[in-house]
């Protein structure tokens, strides 16, 4: 029996429901089913940088010197590298969303790995970003335009991070499962959303700290 | 078929644990209101003059207020607890989670109150050197505002319960699991407190103190409420709960 | 290829494209970027985003409202990044 045996208070109401592995989710009416409640997760964390980039412009307003100086120093070719790579890893993990779907299992996992190298790519050329930056002595000290740039990479990165474990679970179910079987749906579709979304912020991220505070 | 479920001892209890959670957060308001911390907190880039000041001026007005956020965040026990209960109820999952939430949400309360009483101990002798009144000031903000792990288990623990949860009508629904993943990435811009003492990122700061007090009480009204919720669907006898189909 | 891999393929043809524009009009040309240059750039950024959100996060498919709450978003921040960043 698979209903684990819990004293009598922590039953619900006399009844288990037994596992239902794979039990669907519900659509909505019209259009192609998604989770909103992984929306208000999503549309939530782009508010919040939202919320970070206003805090960002504002702080430019009362000194755009500083952050004319901070964006003198930032390397915009290593920007615009990290921002094709970011674009390059959402096409690669859209397509194997499409491929999950059509329960192309090979093909997802070839595309998520590649997904998956480009994020650590990401990863690495923003460490070694940081290193140069710190090494020539700009630091969150010297600067509130430091502290921005810093701050906003950095928990940038940590949800590039967090999407890369995501990423590799994803991967690693996909594997699991071997090719032609289905995989579920709302952990592929999330994982891909999240994944979109880090890619997203980026692309403001980068617009804002290294060429709009240079004007 | 007198199919009238009869609620279990247990249920007027865990309704009411539930609710002790909004209640905690409003206990908590109106007291830091009493001790001055709300509407301004004390900043980490107040001159040792100002911090002297705000422990000083009206000591019983910050005595009285802290003590009673201190008393009023019990409720965070009893939410821990019913959403433990819940949780472990949840069918088809392994129980780790729910403990898992249990343990992080008993320290989530430590976390709030020992901050608030080590602000007492400051208020305790208003007139002792200057600079330890900052020191005692510092050591219960820097704890208040950036140790935000547990906080983070927690939100993770019931997000994976929820959605782990396999039955017919999951005991929470699923959108309550990406609020509290929501509200543990809120969090997350608290840590920079350590590094900041002006700014939005420095612990009064519109992204620290302002965003995790904000999270903090939407998490405890929407745990309380949908927890609420959940069991009056089960337990009050409403023709589609599913407590009544099973023979 | 399916209609689906062809959309991602141009949609991040445009995205790549857009990205390379903005780099040249920041960094490549100029040291500095005027305010016109600029704004641009920043209309190019959201536009991005939106663009994003359609083919990749396959917002074009969403139910309505959901696709109204993400349009907003970005004409939102798009309008108060604008203003706080050009008025």
């Amino acid at each position: 029996m698979g209903t684990p045996e819990f004293p009598e208070f922590l039953r619900p109401g006399g009844a288990i429901t037994g596992p239902r592995p794979g039990a669907a989710r519900s659509a909505p009416p019209g259009g192609h089913p998604v989770e909103l409640g992984l929306w208000l997760f999503i549309l939530g964390d782009l508010t919040l940088f939202g919320l970070f980039f206003c805090g960002q412009l504002a702080e430019r307003r009362s000194d755009p010197e500083l952050f004319r100086a901070a964006a003198s120093v930032l390397n915009q070719t290593f920007g615009t590298v990290n921002t094709v790579v970011l674009l390059t890893s959402s096409l690669t993990v859209a397509l194997a969303s499409d491929a999950i779907r059509r329960q192309r299992n090979r093909r997802a996992a070839a595309l998520l790995g590649a997904g998956l190298a480009l994020a650590l790519t990401f990863a690495v050329l923003k460490v070694t970003e940081y290193t140069h930056l710190v090494a020539d002595g700009h630091t969150p000290d010297e600067s509130v335009a430091f502290v921005y740039y810093f701050t906003l990479t950095g928990i940038h990165l940590l949800h590039l991070l967090i999407g890369t474990v995501l990423l590799s679970l994803l991967l690693r179910r996909v594997l699991v499962l071997g090719s032609d079987q289905p995989v579920g749906r709302s952990f592929a579709e999330a994982v891909a959303v999240y994944w979109h979304m880090v890619d997203l912020l980026w692309i403001v991220l980068f617009a804002l700290l290294y060429l709009v505070a240079g004007s | 078929m007198a199919d009238q479920v009869t609620p279990p001892p247990g249920y007027r209890m865990q309704e009411i644990c539930a609710l002790a959670g909004p209640g905690a957060i409003v206990v908590a308001l109106v007291g830091w209101l009493v001790a001055g911390v709300l509407p301004r907190p004390p900043a980490a880039d107040d001159s040792t003059a100002d911090i002297v000041a705000f422990y000083g001026e009206n000591p019983t007005a910050v005595r009285l207020g802290l003590a009673l956020a201190v008393l009023g965040l019990s409720g965070i026990g009893a939410l821990t607890a019913v959403i433990s209960i819940r949780m472990v109820q949840m069918p088809g999952q392994s129980p780790v989670a729910a403990f898992l939430q249990m343990i992080s949400g008993a320290v989530t309360w430590v976390m709030l109150i020992v901050p608030l009483v080590i602000m007492n101990v400051a208020a305790f002798r208003p007139d002792r050197t200057p600079e330890l009144t900052v020191t005692l000031n510092d050591l219960a903000w820097i704890l208040f505002i950036p140790p935000v792990g547990p906080f983070l288990v927690q939100n993770v623990a019931i997000a994976v319960g929820i959605l782990s949860d396999r039955g017919e009508r999951p005991i929470l629904p699923r959108w309550v699991a990406f609020a509290n993943l929501w509200v543990g990435f809120l969090f997350l811009p608290g840590l920079l407190a350590y590094f900041f003492k002006s700014g939005p990122f420095a612990w009064q700061g519109i992204f620290s103190f302002w965003l995790a007090l904000t999270a903090y009480a939407a998490w405890a009204f929407i745990m309380g409420f949908t927890i609420r919720a959940s069991l009056r669907r089960e337990y009050a006898g409403s023709p589609a709960a599913p407590a009544t189909v099973d023979a | 290829m399916s209609t689906t891999v062809r959309r991602c393929l141009v949609a991040w043809l445009l995205l790549v494209a857009v990205t390379v524009l903005s780099w040249y009009l920041g960094g490549g040309s100029a040291d500095r970027l005027g305010p016109l240059t600029a704004s641009v750039v920043l209309v190019f950024a959201f536009a991005k985003t939106w663009v994003v959100g359609r083919e990749f996060m396959e917002l074009r498919s969403a139910p309505r409202p959901l696709r109204r709450a993400f349009d907003a978003w970005v004409v939102l921040f798009a309008l108060l990044c604008g203003s706080l960043a050009f008025l």
